[in-house]
């Protein structure tokens, strides 16, 4: 009876004190000077949201750098993570990524699941692959104006010769492309190219995919990630499928002379199919701000109102977010691009609203057409 | 009872050589405005289910089809109806005027061209719909007409638009440079269903006439 009651006073007193213990600890703050390697405007104290996209299993067994099994997360797409920055602490000992001493921190919440309090950037880069080998950049790098060719250079130095990494570089943002040509793991990474803060992770390892935004960001379009081609699959499936039917003696010609036009034609189809949708998953990626557009929206009443220096922000910057910003629209999105049906309430007849930038008629869907400072977007109902 | 069973006896004395050649559904009114009917929602629904795809389709493939199943007039007649109702109920939003009177004509000549070509198919030896239409001289028929006429349709649906609204801005060519590969793509995609799915479904239809 002594011994069930120690026990229990035991237990209440370890839940109370790691409940005392971790509480502190999100009130606590280490260092909140940010080191020089960083963004030295960063928000230290802003709450970063990215919403899970995809995710082939709906946990992640989260592992510490010391190899100790912390706890299993909800990786479910649909919902999302919470990151907060506790601040910069002295690195973790197992801590064996590319990056500088001192270390970020976060606190990281999986929304309706758990919270991991004050783990560091690199240990939520190791165990949600955000990064790849010790380039553990997680959801901030050390970026700002001078050490962009140190970042490059680091993550050239984490590629090996069974690796290949492409690294594209634009006013707004810097994307990491790793693959493993075993074809183990692909990770694609995008960061804001000011303050280093992750935009967009997509990574597989296996037949797993994780791919999480920070909200409002829109990610890049196309399937290459996928670990097997889907249209690939259904080649290889009729060839295999409809292949012995035409060795097979009994079967008889005619009947093998249809498979074979079913499996030429099943090929064909999906080729076409492929083709069709890389004409629509090459869209360029957004600026994360534009200025200086200069809109012309011809309602074809005999007016034309025009609207010059709007600035756009926040990945917002298609030739649709244009329109969006100085008119009242009605349109549907249909997945492979939206559909302009009124503005300001003129639309919806025998003629729709189409829209050129520059002069030039863009064929891609306005919300993916990507501007640039200073660009001219007519918008015209005909 | 008598003059019934005389009546029965006579019809199936008129039925008799239409069965031996497999058309005595298709001479009865009835069952060819079934078949029209039955057409004509087949297109829309195969037309809105693939609405989301752009530049394939297979509505051009079934209003072909209606009018080799059923002749000129109604291969027309339902080509016309379910293009006015595809392109006016569109749910992309309705075709401007020019363009669906375009529309209109293209898919009415399609449902015509099907019933024309079926008549002169008729006369030719390699035209067995109960035995194999998988063969080289139909193919080639099929893939002509079917890339043919999208061609034709791309090329006056583009022109009525430029007419329309970028005459003033750009020359045609420009004006159609930047949509090459979309057209491509439903040039290839009908007449790839032309050549693969069009002459399984006249084949699978005859049969099941034939069948009853």
């Amino acid at each position: 009876m002594r011994n069930k009651r120690f026990i229990l006073y035991l237990a209440i007193g370890i839940i109370l004190f790691e409940t005392a213990v971790l509480n502190s600890i999100t009130f606590v703050k280490a260092d909140e000077t940010i080191p020089e390697e960083y963004y030295y405007d960063f928000n230290l104290n802003g709450t970063y949201v990215y919403d899970i996209l995809n995710a082939d299993s709906s946990y992640i067994g989260w592992w510490g750098l010391d190899w100790a099994f912390k706890e299993n997360v909800e990786t479910i797409a649909g919902n999302q993570i919470v990151v907060n920055f506790t601040g910069f602490y002295e690195k973790h000992s197992g801590d064996y990524s590319s990056f500088p001493n001192p270390a970020p921190y976060i606190s990281i919440q999986f929304v309706g699941n758990t919270t991991l309090l004050n783990v560091t950037n690199a240990e939520a880069a190791s165990t949600l692959l955000i990064g790849y080998f010790s380039f553990l950049s997680g959801f901030f790098v050390p970026l700002n104006s001078t050490n962009i060719g140190w970042l490059k250079d680091t993550a050239n130095n984490t590629n090996y010769d069974d690796t290949e990494l492409t690294i594209t570089e634009t006013s707004s943002y810097i994307l990491f492309d790793f693959i493993q040509i075993s074809g183990a793991q692909r990770t694609e990474l995008i960061y804001n190219i000011t303050s280093g803060l992750l935009l967009w992770a997509r990574t597989r390892m296996g037949f797993n995919t994780f791919e999480i935004a920070l909200e409002g960001f829109t990610p890049p379009q196309d399937s290459s990630i996928l670990p097997i081609n889907p249209y690939l699959v259904i080649i290889i499936a009729s060839l295999i499928i409809g292949s012995p039917f035409l060795i097979v003696p009994k079967v008889n010609n005619k009947t093998k002379k249809l498979i074979f036009i079913a499996m030429i034609g099943t090929c064909s189809f999906t080729l076409l199919f492929q083709f069709n949708s890389n004409l629509y998953g090459a869209a360029p990626l957004l600026e994360e701000n534009v200025s200086d557009i200069t809109i012309n929206v011809n309602y074809n009443n005999g007016t034309i109102r025009t609207v010059e220096d709007i600035s756009l922000s926040n990945y917002e910057t298609s030739a649709f977010y244009a329109l969006k910003s100085c008119s009242t629209l009605e349109y549907e999105d249909y997945g492979w691009g939206i559909l302009v049906k009124k503005v300001d309430g003129i639309g919806g007849g025998f003629s729709s609203w189409t829209y050129t930038v520059n002069g030039i008629r863009v064929k891609i869907g306005a919300s993916k057409c990507a501007l640039h400072d200073g660009d001219i977007v007519n918008w015209t109902y005909s | 009872m008598t003059q019934s069973t005389d009546i029965m006896e006579k019809d199936r004395e008129e039925i008799k050589p239409e069965r031996e050649n497999g058309t005595h559904w298709l001479e009865r009114r009835s069952f060819r405005i079934a078949l029209m009917s039955i057409f004509s929602a087949l297109s829309l629904v195969v037309g809105y289910m693939l609405v989301s795809i752009p530049n394939i389709e297979l509505f051009t493939l079934i209003i072909f089809l209606s009018g080799f199943i059923l002749g000129e007039k109604e291969g027309a007649a339902i080509g016309l109806i379910s293009s006015f109702l595809f392109c006016f109920f569109n749910p992309m939003g309705a075709s401007a005027l020019p363009l669906l009177t375009v529309q209109l004509i293209y898919y009415s000549l399609i449902g015509f061209l099907g019933g024309y070509i079926k008549k002169k198919m008729e006369k030719q030896s390699f035209y067995d719909p109960l035995g194999d239409l998988y063969v080289f001289p139909v193919l080639i028929i099929f893939g002509i007409i079917a890339a043919t006429m999208t061609s034709a349709y791309q090329f006056f649906s583009q022109l009525v638009d430029y007419i329309s609204y970028f005459a003033m801005q750009e020359t045609f060519f420009i004006y159609i440079i930047p949509g090459i590969p979309f057209t491509a793509v439903h040039i290839i995609g009908n007449t790839l269903g032309f050549l693969f799915i069009l002459p399984g479904l006249i084949q699978i239809i005859y049969r099941l006439l034939d069948s009853q």
